[in-house]
């Protein structure tokens, strides 16, 4: 027996409607599943687990027997990088990326994805599990106590034609150091791995994995150097200084409408990379850590003055994107994203913009409401139309058609020449345990309310249409009301936003 | 964002997904076979939960790694309700990649204007829109608790959290959604509804 109210029923209603994420392709991520799982077999606490996935590799591989690897050169191949982490120092192939802590990835392709991992092996795991047919094979590593590795190719068709090569290295203190090759293709998948185990050595000053299940902790970001670049441009958004290189193309006409803008972005002069950079009207609530997941590795830099610097990395479709989020101690927080194209180049370029990132002047505090800079709005025109929603009363250009969906009136502009449409929407509701909306963004007398909270921001439209959003919210006692306005950024549309704001008033009830 | 989400799957629930029948030779075939199966049914719940289409892909891949590595148990069991736990209790709110990823143009969100005024039910944007505004907390328990049905002992249990804390968590988000999806429609206010038993 279930007591439920309209009111559910009718979010169960609109929750079925809800369908699944579009572009998953299942099978294709059960593969990845499968390697990933192969390739972390040898790090894995318990029987069970172990028993699980072992039976799996044993039934799926064929035994090729390990392929002739040259014993370990110091040598690092043309192009590779090295890397040192988690007792072994090694060189890892061009095309990699960091991923979670002691993974490179490469870029996903039809659901395969190749990637080298170094993980801790301490729990007896043996390399070759029984049954599964393969025969470890000696290598010299230096520093080693000794080292074996072996090679699979799979045949099963359930995690498709690659390479997986495994190295145990034994360490003088008696900890084992796994490495991992997982490849799309198999032979080069067995040429890269002879080449990596072949740059492989004991390195006891690299710095220390966590076990493979423990939480993952926020990593150093690899390659950031704070400085600001000769003849880099340098910029500040409200208490956090930025540069960009010259020559890109700044927008600050979110910040130029409104004086306290949330955004500011520059654009490099053939459009393949951007930067923007935003006040975050939420950092008084972000944790000061968040741990990222397996699945969704996170960074850290040191920011002078920062509670909070956490790094995330994106790559997709050939392109980076890498989104910092740095909040002042005590003070204010920023989004800063940097979008470049997927290579090495790219990867530079974002860091050398994180590594321009300090705060100034204005970060310290969150100003109070008293402290909010006044939201601009200019008069209402004489041709609006008035409109009634509740006890709201708002004006909105003339032939916009009003209407309501989920609870809220909208209205929505017509077929105007020259525009795009923008939205206007009134919710209403109340306040719940008395929290009313924290002050930020911009300040602005509504009458008859008691707290007005307006923000300005963006979000994606179509395309690479970026739309401006303003939002209004008015309280009045427990009673709340929403107002939102949407319409194509660049254009008037602050300055619409204004007028709308300006005419708003709650009335009676 | 949600403009990307297949076509609507109407009253599917999460009691009513595929159950995967054992199929194929190897315990990776049987897995794959499950992944395919279960991933829209998972990213439906995902996306509920976080509201980002990126994110929820993420949550799914996670959930089949650990449900991968747990086959041995869960295999033959009820592996579904094992990748749902991982969901459910994973950190489900990353942060604003690109403004591309997390916002979608209110046309695509906004079903047309009902021109008389009259009132419609809650949408399915709107619902994930104001989902996101709850905290994490809350909106486990009403995804799983109400949307998805499932009992408070079920929900406790999945979240490894208390009757009592799904009870008042559960209460708190729906109270909050009724305030911010305006539960009459009317534009007016009104008390939250008394339930009924059914």
């Amino acid at each position: 027996m279930t007591i439920q109210d309209d009111f559910v029923a009718e979010l169960q209603h609109a929750a079925g409607q809800v369908g699944p994420v579009a572009g998953l392709d299942g099978s294709a991520m059960g593969r990845r599943a499968v390697r990933r799982g192969r390739a972390r077999r040898g790090a894995l606490a318990g029987a069970a687990a172990l028993a699980a996935v072992g039976a799996v590799v044993g039934a799926g591989l064929l035994t090729d027997g390990p392929a002739a690897i040259s014993p370990a050169a110091s040598d690092v191949p043309e192009g590779w990088t090295p890397v040192a982490v988690g007792g072994v120092r090694l060189a890892l192939p061009p095309g990699l990326e960091p991923g979670a802590d002691g993974v490179w990835e490469g870029t996903q392709d039809e659901g395969r994805q190749d990637f080298v991992q170094v993980q801790p092996a301490d729990d007896g795991t043996p390399l070759a599990p029984p049954g599964s047919g393969l025969t470890p094979a000696a290598v010299d590593v230096p520093g080693a106590e000794s080292a074996q590795y072996v090679t699979e190719t799979s045949d099963d068709p359930a995690v498709a034609q690659d390479f997986t090569g495994t190295l145990h290295v034994h360490l003088g203190s008696g900890a084992v150091v796994q490495v991992v090759v997982v490849w799309g293709e198999a032979d080069e998948g067995e040429d890269t791995f002879a080449e990596l185990v072949g740059t492989v050595s004991v390195d006891d000053d690299s710095p220390a994995l966590p076990a493979p299940d423990a939480v993952p902790e926020l990593q150093p970001l690899a390659g950031y150097v704070r400085e600001v670049p000769d003849g880099w441009r340098e910029a500040e958004l409200t208490g956090l200084g930025y540069a960009f290189p010259a020559g890109w193309l700044e927008d600050r006409s979110p910040a130029g409408v409104f004086p306290a803008g949330s955004t500011v972005r520059a654009t490099s002069a053939d459009g393949a990379s951007r930067l923007s950079v935003t006040r975050a009207a939420d950092s008084a609530g972000w944790p000061a850590s968040i741990a990222p997941s397996s699945s969704h590795p996170a960074s850290t830099f040191p920011l002078d003055g920062a509670d909070v610097v956490q790094v995330e990395t994106r790559t997709a479709d050939r392109a980076r994107t890498v989104t910092a989020k740095v909040r002042r101690e005590g003070g204010r927080g920023y989004l800063v994203t940097v979008e470049t194209p997927g290579t090495a180049a790219g990867r530079t370029l974002a860091l050398q913009v994180l590594g321009t990132l300090g705060f100034v002047a204005g970060s310290e505090e969150v100003p109070g409401p008293d402290e909010l800079p006044q939201l601009p709005t200019a008069a209402v025109p004489r041709d609006w139309t008035e409109a009634r929603s509740g006890g709201l009363r708002l004006s909105v250009p003339p032939a916009w058609t009003a209407g309501s969906t989920a609870g809220a009136a909208v209205w929505t502009s017509g077929p105007e020449a020259g525009r795009a449409q923008e939205t206007v929407r009134v919710s209403r509701g109340t306040v719940v345990d008395g929290v009313a909306p924290a002050p930020s963004g911009y300040r602005h007398d509504v009458p008859g309310a008691d707290r007005v909270v307006v923000e300005v921001g963006e979000r994606a439209g179509r395309g690479d249409a970026v739309q401006f959003v303003g939002t209004v919210e008015l309280s009045r006692g427990d009673q709340m009301v929403v107002v939102e306005y949407a319409g194509p950024q660049g254009g008037d549309a602050g300055e619409r936003f204004g007028m709308i704001v300006r005419s708003l008033a709650l009335t009676g009830g | 964002m949600t403009s990307d989400c297949a076509p609507a799957l109407l009253g599917e629930r999460d009691d009513e997904r595929v159950r995967v029948v054992a199929a194929g030779s190897t315990p990776a075939e049987r897995f794959t076979a499950f992944a395919a199966a279960s991933t829209p049914a998972l990213s439906r719940i995902a996306y509920l939960l976080c509201g980002d289409r990126h994110r929820a892909g993420d949550l799914v891949q996670l959930a089949l790694e650990r449900t991968y590595l747990a086959w041995g148990r869960v295999g033959d069991g009820d592996p579904f309700a094992y990748a749902r736990r991982v969901i459910a209790t994973a950190r489900i709110d990353g942060w604003r990649r690109t403004r591309r990823d997390v916002l979608s143009d209110p046309a695509d969100l906004h079903p047309a204007p009902v021109p008389d005024g009259t009132r419609t039910v809650v949408d399915r944007d709107a619902l994930v829109r104001a989902l996101r505004r709850l905290p994490e907390a809350q909106r486990r328990v009403v995804v799983l608790r109400h949307l998805l049905d499932r009992s408070e002992a079920q929900t406790a249990d999945e979240l490894g959290i208390s009757v009592g804390a799904v009870k008042s968590s559960g209460s708190r988000g729906l109270a909050r959604l009724r305030q911010l999806l305006g539960a009459d429609g009317t534009g007016e206010t009104t008390p939250a509804r008394k339930g009924t038993v059914r």
